[in-house]
């Protein structure tokens, strides 16, 4: 068992930066090598995050939706989505579930922008973004770019 | 060190395609032409691109060749960008490469492919221009950038010749929007909040038609451009995205935080406000700031369709080319927090300065 896959992954990015790519003939291979080295990065990164930060924006869509008044889009999606758990901790399952918080969201993000003096549809509205923001900040990429 | 060379087959195969252009421009031109060298250029993600060096009837002459990819990030017709290419080099507003030959025929080197006239000086990477030795060039450059964009928008289309191959939108902003939301709704591979609350907004604050249509070359950016160590720009690349629309629309693409490490300096080059008062001088033209808002939005939506696209290029196209995994992840990563800092009403605008 590789006890940590994430740096195994990052010492790999690291070997074809100053192994491979300098070794390389062609200044297209080089450019590749470079390219492949920063996907293992951000593979690295995604590694260890990728599910908890799912489930993470998944309880934060759950406490959104059961906050929602009854006349909001989706009531018996959102009242579903609420009592879901994910079939199972693998990314592609959990990913799933997100997947369908997601598409929820986006209609609730939607209605939360009709009526600019509704109090409670702007307090939704606020939430969705603060969610937004929180779900970017937990999957921003540490690059050189970003 | 010792080089490692590519794969025997891999060097064969580009010295055979190398070689079968050569002997295709031999026809083309009806005098001697045998292939020198050829290599593959990093980042041509809409199109292969090859420099070959050829022996012309004795002369020296570069050329590249620009093929058709088994998948690429933008979805474009090769004879639109060639068109626009003949025509840019006959209006001389600005420096482009001249075009040879457009071959649409996929027999001749399995796809279709066109060659134009090698730009024998400068280089287009972006870091490049980081290196202390541009120091002094930057602003140089900054200033030729946005010039040269000020002149195509105060060029209309049809004096350029470009009006019988493209079709002139009635309302630019509502044509690029349709096009653009329809590209993140179809190629996404999960639900994107952040780009439909984008799309929501430039629905609701569409400006009115544009009172001035020019040619929009569609990618103005650093890194679609050749310049020099001395800090001249020498050609303006990559029209396969060029159409007729809002000169606005190129304004603010080349302004978007996405081709600047920093926040203050667009494109590496020149601060935003600087690079705006050169676009205006060179082209004369007034900038309607709520217009020009919804472009600069539009940008960060557009630059967002392009990494989704490539991102479902790279999962479902026949290639998995790296480039397009690396557009289609980090790009789209660092996109959507330039766009929540443009639209989140409680912005920290950590990526994205306050809209001009």
């Amino acid at each position: 068992m590789i006890p940590s896959p994430a740096e195994m992954l990052t010492d790999l990015a690291t070997r074809i930066t100053s192994h491979l790519g300098p070794a390389l003939y062609s200044n297209f291979s080089q450019a590749d090598a470079g390219l492949i080295s920063t996907l293992m990065t951000v593979l690295a990164q995604d590694y260890e995050r990728a599910v908890s930060n799912r489930i993470l924006d998944i309880e934060e869509m759950c406490e959104i939706f059961t906050k929602c008044p009854e006349q909001a889009p989706a009531a018996n999606q959102r009242k579903a989505f609420a009592k879901q758990t994910p079939k199972s901790l693998h990314l592609v399952d959990v990913t799933d579930l997100h997947r369908q918080g997601f598409e929820i969201l986006i209609d609730l993000h939607a209605w939360s922008e009709g009526s600019p003096q509704d109090v409670i549809q702007q307090s939704i509205n606020r939430d969705i973004w603060a969610l937004l923001r929180r779900h970017s900040e937990r999957n921003k990429f540490e690059l050189p770019i970003n | 060190m010792a080089k490692m060379s590519t794969t025997p087959s891999a060097n064969s195969t580009l010295q055979d395609l190398g070689t079968r252009a050569a002997q295709y421009l031999a026809e083309h031109w009806a005098c001697p032409c045998r292939l020198l060298h050829i290599e593959q250029i990093p980042g041509g993600a809409s199109r292969e691109t090859y420099l070959l060096e050829l022996d012309k009837h004795g002369v020296d002459f570069g050329v590249v060749l620009r093929r058709d990819p088994p998948s690429s990030l933008i979805d474009t017709e090769r004879a639109h960008e060639y068109k626009t290419y003949q025509a840019m080099f006959e209006a001389k507003i600005m420096p482009v490469p001249e075009p040879i030959v457009l071959e649409e025929r996929a027999e001749v080197l399995e796809r279709p492919f066109s060659i134009m006239v090698r730009i024998a000086q400068g280089q287009a990477t972006p870091a490049g221009l980081d290196e202390p030795h541009m120091d002094k060039y930057r602003k140089k450059l900054g200033q030729q950038k946005w010039h040269l964009l000020g002149q195509l928008a105060s060029v209309s289309p049809a004096s350029l010749g470009v009006t019988h191959f493209m079709p002139t939108p009635e309302h630019p902003a509502a044509h690029e929007l349709a096009y653009w939301s329809n590209v993140i709704r179809t190629d996404a591979l999960h639900p994107q909040p952040i780009a439909e609350a984008a799309i929501r907004w430039l629905e609701k604050n569409l400006p009115p038609a544009s009172v001035h249509s020019s040619l929009v070359h569609g990618d103005y950016r650093t890194g679609n451009f050749l310049y020099t160590a001395e800090g001249k720009i020498t050609s303006i690349l990559d029209w396969e995205m060029a159409h007729i629309g809002d000169p606005l629309e190129d304004l603010a693409w080349s302004l978007d935080p996405q081709w600047s490490p920093n926040l203050t300096d667009a494109g590496r080059l020149l601060p935003r406000a600087k690079a705006i008062q050169v676009w205006q001088a060179s082209s004369g033209l007034p900038i309607d700031a709520i217009a020009f808002r919804w472009w600069q939005i539009f940008a960060s939506l557009k630059g967002l369709a392009i990494w989704i696209s490539s991102a479902e290029d790279y999962v479902n196209g026949s290639t998995k080319e790296p480039i397009l995994a690396m557009a289609g992840w980090p790009m789209i990563d660092r996109q959507n927090r330039i766009l929540l800092d443009r639209l989140s009403p409680s912005s920290e605008h950590k990526y994205a300065v306050p809209l001009i």
